[in-house]
């Protein structure tokens, strides 16, 4: 296990890099540090911060990138400095409300440029939260909810994201779905027999695999495509 | 760090779904909205397990030497469950209730008064087959007998008659499990057209059924009939038993077929309710004097068996 001066002479060596000039070095290391950049900016501002649009994410990412241009190594731990450097870019931002954010660096791998896209749609979003709320009351037609469904979901990934895979692959099989809809149960058997899986296998994640078919067959798009992105990112660790 | 989005709230918490789709509460914060994905943390998720167990464990931080008797007790805790196992193992705790599958393999499943089921026993070869596919301790009684029912199908126990024969005993008698059963078979639970037999019988029978190593299922019916073995279960002795008005055999068929029965029974009600008033008062006279021959048997069978090993139905408790 690396002990403390180990990592922070890591950090020293990787933001010499950055202060010369690496470009790449410099994407990597914002990357590496977003959970810490996300948690300050959290932090300080006392609520969860949204993946895109969120202004003060962005002035935090811009204040980290400051950071590693400006962090002096006789004047304290680049971590004290940099978490210092964000509070303090935020209450300018919030002070003097400009709306206008400049990135003063190249971004080539648009480390923080991904977090500005998609401009915010009141009309989107309004859909979004009528259509998460039409979902729990059709999940509560085959006795699930959003509170049983914490419970009922797999622990370990692998095994939540197989049942997505089999709720999915189920919502295109006719006889599944009629026969889930008739008995308001999943029918085992028949997906068993249909994908040569084991029972145990849709027992243990059946309440998931009900709600993954009532997603992709009501056509829930804000669940579905939440659910494709989710096996989307398997496939690619697979890969 | 976590990404989320945002399904409902409540007044002390907020459910989300993971970008690995694992349904979490997490705290409440400010400026939160429905369908917005935010980034969240470990910390932020609420689980049971974190308020329970933190204020024991800081205690135990508090008072360091406790931590130190924590192995020698855990030690003193197996060697006192080892030296006990005979008194303790599963088949010695009083169940809340019994129950038996019989399909081919032969099952006996010990229930809990939660309605779990406490532990499985194979009564048959085929019976330790299935208990290999399936886990079935500490599985809500509904969700253990489809999956037994599911699981004897694709193993190919189930024949082409699809009967099934389903016992219970209850240690008090507020027929609770032979309810919740009767729930099950009435729903869609079996998606497929098996006729099920289920029978209530008294809880004394399964300490008779233990010695005979047979399930509670199959030491009824060989009480019930005197017929051999390997035709106990046949849809004939069974239909046999169902007949006998002091069996407490219940008969569960496929919902369809009840419409159509119910359906040809309104349409012969309206063209013959006479004839049918006639027949039921015959039936009736018929029945009566089938239970007198009956009680007279049962006297004599009495008087042949020592009234120790007797075992008593529901109904013959009620009938004597």
């Amino acid at each position: 296990m690396k002990d403390k001066t180990n990592d922070e002479h890591d950090i020293l060596n990787i933001i010499n890099d950055c202060q010369q000039g690496n470009l790449q070095s410099r994407n990597i290391f914002i990357e590496q540090y977003m959970p810490f950049i996300v948690k300050t900016t959290a932090h300080f501002l006392n609520r969860y911060i949204e993946l895109e649009n969120n202004d003060e994410l962005i002035i935090a990412m811009i204040a980290f990138d400051e950071a590693i241009t400006k962090f002096d190594a006789q004047k304290g731990t680049f971590i004290a400095f940099a978490e210092r450097l964000i509070k303090n870019r935020i209450i300018d931002y919030q002070r003097t409300g400009d709306k206008s954010i400049f990135i003063s660096y190249d971004d080539p791998q648009n480390t923080i440029v991904k977090h500005m896209s998609n401009p915010y749609n009141l009309e989107d979003s309004i859909l979004e939260k009528n259509e998460i709320e039409a979902y729990e009351s059709s999940l509560k037609v085959f006795g699930l909810n959003y509170e049983s469904l914490i419970d009922a979901s797999p622990k370990h990934i692998k095994t939540r994201t197989t049942a997505l895979s089999i709720g999915k692959k189920s919502s295109q099989e006719d006889a599944i779905v009629e026969k889930l809809y008739a008995s308001k149960r999943l029918p085992i058997t028949k997906i068993a027999t249909c994908f040569k899986i084991t029972i145990k296998v849709i027992k243990r994640s059946k309440a998931l695999i009900t709600s993954v078919i009532i997603a992709y067959v009501e056509k829930f798009d804000a669940i579905t495509n939440w659910i494709d992105n989710t096996l989307k990112d398997e496939d690619h660790v697979k890969r | 760090m976590l990404k989320g989005k945002i399904l409902k709230f409540s007044d002390s918490y907020a459910i989300v779904c993971s970008d690995t789709l694992a349904y979490q509460k997490i705290k409440l914060k400010p400026k939160m909205e429905i369908g917005q994905t935010i980034y969240y943390f470990e910390e932020d998720v609420i689980t049971p397990s974190k308020t329970v167990n933190k204020p024991f464990l800081s205690t135990f931080k508090q008072r360091s030497f406790g931590f130190k008797f924590v192995p020698l007790l855990a030690v003193l805790l197996i060697s006192v469950l080892v030296f006990n196992h005979q008194h303790i193992s599963p088949t010695h705790l009083p169940a809340y209730a019994v129950i038996s599958i019989d399909i081919n393999p032969s099952l006996s499943l010990l229930i809990d008064d939660t309605g779990l089921v406490n532990q499985a026993e194979a009564k048959n070869v085929d019976g330790i087959n299935l208990l290999k596919q399936v886990s079935l301790e500490k599985v809500p009684l509904e969700d253990a007998i489809e999956t037994i029912i599911v699981a004897a199908e694709t193993s190919g126990y189930l024949d082409a008659n699809k009967r099934i024969f389903i016992a219970t005993a209850e240690r008090s008698n507020d027929h609770m499990v032979t309810e919740l059963i009767t729930q099950v078979l009435e729903s869609s639970a079996v998606d497929d057209p098996y006729t099920i037999y289920l029978a209530e019988v008294d809880y004394q029978l399964y300490e008779a059924a233990q010695e005979k190593a047979v399930s509670i299922g199959h030491y009824y019916l060989d009480l019930q009939t005197e017929v051999p073995d390997d035709k106990l279960f046949d849809v004939e002795t069974l239909e046999r038993v169902l007949s006998d008005e002091e069996s407490s055999i219940q008969k569960h068929q496929p919902k369809e077929k009840i419409l159509e029965m119910q359906e040809k029974k309104h349409k012969t009600q309206d063209t013959h309710k006479e004839s049918i008033i006639d027949k039921q008062e015959e039936k009736r006279k018929q029945q009566g004097i089938k239970k007198e021959e009956k009680n007279i048997k049962q006297i004599e069978k009495k008087d042949k068996k020592p009234s120790k090993d007797k075992p008593k139905t529901n109904n013959k408790t009620k009938s004597t």
